[in-house]
């Protein structure tokens, strides 16, 4: 599976959870689509998780995060497995 | 000493999240929001205990439940109660939000907890809350086998509104001669919402709890009352004497942090035994945070050690060949 992928399953099972069942596309604000600002922190770490890295706090801003393709960028800066 | 690095990132988690801040409209929103943080950090019943009963308890115009948790052990004798305040800035929480903590404490403190869903603001504003405190604390205080608590020993605590609340029933028990009270545990208490304090000022926003959700909590709690009321800024009342031990707990970066420290001096001023400890490098709340700052883990051992000290239960089985230290002692 694609980066992009694994961040989308991830973001897809948070909006779940908020009843949306929709398939954000990659430039898609995620907040906007109904994420709270918990979700995110959620999502954060779930990400963390998922690629086994920890974000720097450099990194820790809301644009690096506002979309799925955001987070793609960051996490191939920080992941060997891209 | 800096932030925790725990706590420093979940403050930049919140931040790099968007974390909404300023005055929140819609209070189902705000107590949402503090749920929805708990599920996260310090989800409810993940601490094995020896058991948990709610009861209902009828209260002016209303019912509340009171929630009795019992240690791991042997929970069929009497044992030492305390009756646990939850925060939420008298507008949120509930038994959920706090249940990570009472199980933990319950554990550490080889006590029974008993904590109290007090109704919350808007809907019941002050004195609501302090209403249903000495409800609560007359009704255990006058069945204690029922509870399965020492008669003699029965104590409140609770953690930030929680904790003002608990401080301002120690001052309502006294003065309505109410139940007798053991000892007062304070967790981050909020003791002044008359005035700003240097702590107030400095941590204003981006240290979790921002002053403009404080500032709606209050607007939504007091509804118009005198904020220098004792019942609501216990760190203002004129006569403090004759009021329970008190265990007050503060942290380096907690905006209540000043009013906590200036309550303890206050009590000790008029011959009060207080025990006090600043958690250095912490946050608000961060006793509730055990998945993302896992210092909590330690601070409820340190908090369930002194809660014995002050039920004067002798420490746990395997620790009592570990050195006891006695809890700090500002003054006495």
């Amino acid at each position: 599976m694609s980066a992009l992928e694994r961040i989308a399953a991830i973001a897809v099972q948070m909006l779940a959870k908020r009843g949306s069942t929709s398939f954000p596309a990659p430039d898609t604000n995620l907040r906007e689509a109904g994420l709270t600002s918990l979700d995110m922190v959620n999502l954060i770490l779930a990400v963390e998780g998922e690629f086994d890295i920890e974000i720097p706090q450099a990194a820790m801003t809301p644009e690096n995060f506002d979309t799925i393709a955001a987070m793609v960028a960051l996490v191939s800066h920080f992941s060997s497995l891209m | 000493m800096p932030l925790d690095r725990h706590a420093r990132r979940f403050l930049e988690m919140l931040a790099a999240a968007g974390q909404t801040r300023g005055r929140y409209g819609d209070v189902i929103e705000r107590r949402r929001a503090l749920a929805d943080l708990v599920d996260l950090v310090d989800p409810p019943g993940m601490e094995t205990i020896g058991g948990v009963r709610d009861q209902p308890l009828d209260v002016n115009d209303g019912i509340i439940t009171l929630r009795t948790y019992s240690p791991l052990g042997k929970p069929e004798r009497l044992l030492p109660g305390l009756l646990f305040f939850h925060g939420g800035g008298w507008v949120a929480g509930n038994l959920e939000t706090h249940d990570g903590l009472c199980r933990r404490l319950c554990n550490e403190s080889g006590c029974r907890i008993i904590a109290v869903n007090y109704r919350l603001a808007p809907e019941h504003a002050f004195p609501a809350a302090l209403d249903d405190a000495f409800a609560a604390l007359s009704h255990v205080a006058a069945n204690p086998r029922e509870f399965g608590i020492d008669p003699d020993c029965l104590g409140v605590a609770g953690d930030s509104a929680g904790g003002g609340l608990a401080a301002a029933l120690c001052r309502e028990a006294r003065d309505r001669n109410g139940p007798k009270i053991a000892f007062q545990f304070l967790i981050c208490p909020i003791l002044d919402v008359a005035r700003e304090s240097a702590a107030r000022t400095e941590l204003r926003d981006g240290y979790f709890l921002d002053a403009e959700t404080l500032a709606r909590d209050l607007e939504l709690y007091c509804s118009g009352a005198d904020l220098s009321d004792s019942r609501l800024s216990p760190l203002l009342a004129s006569d403090c004497t004759g009021l329970p031990p008190a265990y007050i707990h503060t942290a380096q970066f907690d905006p209540f942090g000043d009013e906590g420290e200036a309550y303890a001096a206050k009590l000790s001023d008029v011959g009060i035994a207080v025990h006090g400890r600043n958690h250095p490098g912490m946050i608000h709340f961060f006793y509730c945070m055990q998945r993302m700052i896992p210092y909590a883990r330690q601070a409820a051992q340190i908090m369930g050690a002194e809660i014995r000290y002050a039920a004067q239960l002798p420490p746990p089985v395997e620790r009592r060949r570990q050195k006891r230290t006695r809890p700090d002692l500002i003054r006495s």
